[in-house]
């Protein structure tokens, strides 16, 4: 996938620069809660975006990027410094979200969120943001349940489920409460661990004591995510959770959103916003593409046979 | 600003016909080209505008085809879970089946198996957790009941969450007793076919569903707001010919969803009732009209611009020899005939100056005929009046002259006999005197001697006085006898005579006859006679008293001059004869006080004299005159310069024409 990216970048990037030989220059600012490493998978499909739109960063394009270091406290901190810059355009990811979106500062601001920004009251409707900010929902919480049943569709018999989950992650509470909805459903106990730091992440690896690992996608799991596959793969564990970048790592299951179309996504936002369209004239999206992965050499790791039924459901096996 | 173009045309096109050429070619090339251009334009127009819409409306068809296209393969992969035998399998293989077919239909987002029964058997979803034999009771569910009804049933479009479109797709299964298999697809995909499909450089195309409600379109964000089309005038003529079934979906000009102008064109949906627009900016269309607009004008523009250079240059070739022409004319007309005009052109122009040419040649030489003519003519009169008024001159003289001899002679011959009587009686007198004297020496001794000495004394004086009496009267005698002389006719007989001698002779006597006179008469004399003057018919007598009288009076001037002059003046006679063709001259010359202009005309009238009185008659040259013209048929001239000289011309015929009479 990585090859791909490369080959199809420069491909993506020479059209449009064609097409549109000239753009003004831009400042863009990005800001996460969490530390650089949390948006590394991500910035491939931002650029390749952006470069669709002719924005190349470091020649028509800066984009100043602000990491909380996993600190939510210095979300408004480094708001301020990114507004005084200024930017045009301020991207916003993860448990950044509801703070700056609540702030309303005074420049576009396009989020993507793993929650419901609605439910999360960012927002009164999908297709009317509020004014000034607009962005993308991973319906991260709506896909829980779903993962719940993949893990049942792997073991019919699990009963123990453990949840790893950052609390200061918006909409966290709403994963939960679905989570245990459907966990009642389908008779299952689910057990959760909040995991804000290195450290009560390693508390949580000593806790737990469960039959599989269901993880709340958010920027700080992500960053650990290989640590938190190390650890499922050590206890023969099936882990599960939202985004590729786990199954790639080591997870056994992903199932969510392709996020290189969100974050191609996310470019096209910025690159309308760019040309004048106000933000609230674009309606907040939703995923349309939803990618099921299995990482079979984890399978194979933990000893776990994988029905029929999810690998006719996968759209991607890792082998 | 006017005047400078103007200015600058008159520069280029000289007034008149230039002018009238280069504006008839202007004009002409301007007609052409207009008319040329607007057909042109005209037909590129509707070419551009029936193409464009010839392309949109296959476009719009093609894009309607690939939604169709979009819906008919998810049709056609649901189409494996209809089958009759279907119905056999478990619920578990029905589970998977669904599952491969959500994996193989990404619009599909849930997926609903309904029995013969209208009850929900399975139902799956991307997003919601699957649900096994709930039973749930759908019989009147139009999902069911339709498509049990039609085998296909297209359900309205719906916005989840009032954002994402997706429509329902329920198909009954084979079989008696069917169930239904029904899906919910998310339009939101139909997007990639909107997207793909490219439409000029700037046009695009959008879907709505027989509501008018935007389905797809380029920008995703139109559609996520449920935006509402049905009141934009092509989606509601679309709406409208959908539902009549009129219309055929020509293609009109709009205010696009963003307020440009389009050439939009539509396409319904078959079986799904969705409308496809195609829509072009008008501008676009426009832009192969407007090139050959442009190209239209410039060519226009060059063209008139040739036009002017071309008609002004050939207008110039054609103008510049007649202004030639035209000037030569004028030339010509002025009288300039030495001018001729330079046109080198082989054309008629050329011709008509080669044959203003010939007219300007023939008509110098005739003038210049006509005065040499002229000045022949005037040469000839200016004689022929000279020749005239010296005639008359001369007849004038003559006349003049003639009646003062006849004068003259009237008085000489009146006071020629009371002259006889005195000089006769004086004669007479004196020889009385000589009687008394004889007498008186008779009877001397008689008479007192005293006495006697007083009357001799006393006869002494008488004779002196009767002397001087007898020599006056004598004199007076003489010149009677001149008077006379004009009245005379020729005297003796004119005969051939050597003039040459007859000339040495005149001036022989004459010198010895002033030496007589003057003892101290000094004079140098010159002869240049010409011996081939010969014979000549003269009254040799008469003509020998004009040289005489000529010799002398040139002898008295010189003399006088010399008595006047200093002691270095040298008198000087010169005479010459000269042979002439008919005519003889003679020329009496003398360097001496020479003749003033106002005595000049009266020297030939009678008793007209310069000298002191006695010592001229004042009838010499009146006599000479006389002699010459009227004997002798000649002419006597004189030419003469105060102070320096005089000279006589006499000029004789040599055959002795017949002299004039006098009456």
């Amino acid at each position: 996938m990585k090859r791909r990216d490369l080959l199809a970048a420069p491909l993506l990037a020479a059209a449009p620069a064609v097409a549109q030989p000239s753009r003004p220059r831009a400042r863009i600012g990005l800001l996460s809660a969490q530390r650089a490493a949390s948006m590394e998978p991500f910035m491939p499909a931002l650029r390749a975006g952006l470069a669709e739109a002719a924005l190349f960063e470091g020649r028509n394009l800066i984009i100043e990027a602000r990491f909380g270091d996993d600190d939510l406290e210095r979300v408004p901190e480094l708001m301020a410094e990114l507004v005084r810059l200024p930017v045009a355009v301020l991207l916003v990811q993860g448990a950044a979200v509801p703070p700056v979106v609540r702030a309303r500062p005074p420049v576009p601001v396009v989020f993507v969120l793993s929650g419901d920004p609605v439910a999360a009251g960012l927002a009164p409707s999908l297709a009317r943001p509020p004014a000034g900010v607009t962005g993308l929902t991973l319906m991260a919480a709506e896909l829980n349940s779903k993962r719940l049943e993949l893990l049942r569709d792997l073991r019919p018999s699990l009963r123990r489920v453990a949840v790893i989950a950052n609390p200061d992650h918006p909409g966290e509470a709403l994963e939960r409460t679905q989570t245990f909805a459907m966990a009642d459903r389908l008779g299952m106990h689910v057990t959760v661990h909040y995991t804000r730091s290195r450290a009560e992440l390693e508390a949580a690896f000593a806790a737990i004591d469960a039959e599989a690992v269901s993880v709340f996608a958010d920027g700080f799991v992500l960053q650990n995510r290989e640590a938190i596959a190390g650890f499922a793969i050590a206890r023969r564990m099936p882990l599960i959770s939202g985004w590729r970048a786990f199954a790639e790592s080591g997870a056994l299951i992903s199932y969510g959103p392709r996020l290189t179309e969100t974050y191609r996504r996310f470019a096209y936002f910025v690159d309308r916003i760019l040309r004048g369209t106000a933000p609230e004239d674009l309606p907040i999206e939703r995923p349309s593409v939803f990618e099921l992965v299995v990482n079979l050499r984890t399978a194979a790791a933990i000893g776990v046979e994988v029905p029929a039924v999810l690998l006719a459901r996968a759209d991607r096996l890792i082998e | 600003m006017r005047t400078r173009p103007a200015a600058l045309l008159a520069a280029i096109l000289p007034a008149g016909l230039a002018r009238r050429f280069a504006r008839a070619l202007v004009a002409l090339v301007t007609v052409a080209l207009v008319a040329h251009g607007a057909v042109n334009m005209w037909l590129s127009y509707t070419e551009a505008t029936v193409a464009a819409v010839n392309v949109q409306r296959e476009k719009a068809l093609a894009a309607a085809e690939r939604v169709a296209q979009f819906i008919g393969e998810i049709e056609s992969q649901m189409g494996w879970t209809t089958r009759a035998e279907w119905a056999r399998v478990g619920l578990e293989q029905r589970r998977y089946d669904f599952i491969r077919l959500l994996r193989q239909a990404p619009p599909v987002t849930e997926l609903l198996y309904i029995d013969g029964a209208g009850r929900e058997q399975l139902r799956l979803s991307r997003l919601e957790p699957d649900v096994l034999g709930s039973g749930l009771d759908l019989a009147q569910d139009p999902r069911f009941a339709r498509a049990v009804e039609e085998r296909v049933w297209y359900g309205p479009v719906y916005f989840r969450r009032g954002s994402e479109p997706y429509m329902t797709l329920s198909i009954a299964h084979a079989g008696r007793n069917p169930g239904v298999t029904s899906a919910g697809v998310n339009l939101k995909l139909v997007w990639d076919v909107v997207t793909a499909l490219r439409v000029g450089r700037a046009g695009y195309a959008y879907v709505t569903d027989s509501e008018g409600r935007l389905i797809a379109h380029p920008d995703m964000s139109l559609v996520l707001r449920e935006t509402d089309l049905s009141q934009l005038p092509q989606v509601a003529r679309a709406i409208g010919e959908a539902r009549t079934g009129a219309g055929d979906g020509t293609p009109q000009s709009f205010a696009g969803p963003d307020g440009r102008a389009v050439l939009s064109a539509h396409a319904v949906i078959p079986r799904l009732g969705w409308l496809v627009f195609v829509e072009l900016p008008r501008q676009e269309v426009l832009d192969p009209v407007l090139v050959t607009l442009t190209q239209t004008l410039a060519l226009l523009g060059f063209s008139v611009a040739l036009a002017l250079l071309v008609g002004g240059w050939l207008a110039r070739r054609m103008v510049v020899p007649i202004r030639q022409l035209q000037a030569g004319a004028q030339r010509l007309g002025e009288g300039d005939l030495d001018q001729r005009i330079p046109v080198a052109s082989q054309d008629e122009i050329g011709a008509l100056a080669e044959r203003f040419n010939i007219m300007a040649a023939r008509i110098q030489d005739a003038q210049e005929t006509l005065e040499a003519k002229v000045v022949d003519r005037t040469r000839e009169l200016a004689r022929s009046l000279d020749e005239l008024r010296a005639t008359q001159d001369r007849l004038v003289q003559t006349e003049k002259l003639a009646s003062l001899g006849q004068l003259t002679a009237g008085i000489a011959h009146e006071i020629k006999n009371p002259l006889n009587f005195v000089n006769n009686f004086s004669t007479l007198s004196i020889e009385l005197l000589t009687e008394l004297e004889e007498t008186l020496a008779a009877a001397g001794p008689s008479l007192d001697p005293r006495l006697m000495a007083e009357i001799t004394e006393l006869a002494g004086l008488l004779r002196g006085n009767l002397a001087k009496v007898v020599s006056h009267g004598r004199r007076a005698d003489s010149i009677v006898r001149n008077m006379l002389a004009h009245s005379r006719e020729g005297v003796g007989e004119r005969r051939m005579v050597d003039l040459n001698s007859v000339v040495e002779e005149a001036l022989n006597l004459a010198y010895h006859g002033a030496r007589a006179e003057r003892p101290g008469f000094n004079i140098t004399l010159e002869k240049a006679l010409d011996p081939s003057v010969g014979q000549v018919a003269l009254y040799p007598q008469e003509f020998t008293r004009v040289l005489l009288n000529l010799i002398g009076n040139g002898f008295h001037a010189a003399h006088r001059k010399g008595l006047d002059g200093g002691a270095d003046f040298q008198p000087t006679l010169r005479i010459a004869t000269r042979a002439l063709a008919e005519q003889v001259e003679v020329r009496v010359r003398d360097n001496g006080t020479g003749i003033p202009d106002a005595v000049r005309s009266h020297i030939f009238e009678p008793f007209f004299t310069t000298k002191p009185a006695g010592e001229g008659t004042g009838l010499g040259l009146s006599l000479s005159h006389d002699i010459v013209v009227k004997q002798h048929g000649g002419t006597i001239d004189v030419a003469t310069r105060p102070g320096e000289f005089t000279e006589f011309v006499v000029t004789l015929p040599r055959d002795g024409a017949p002299a004039e009479r006098t009456a």
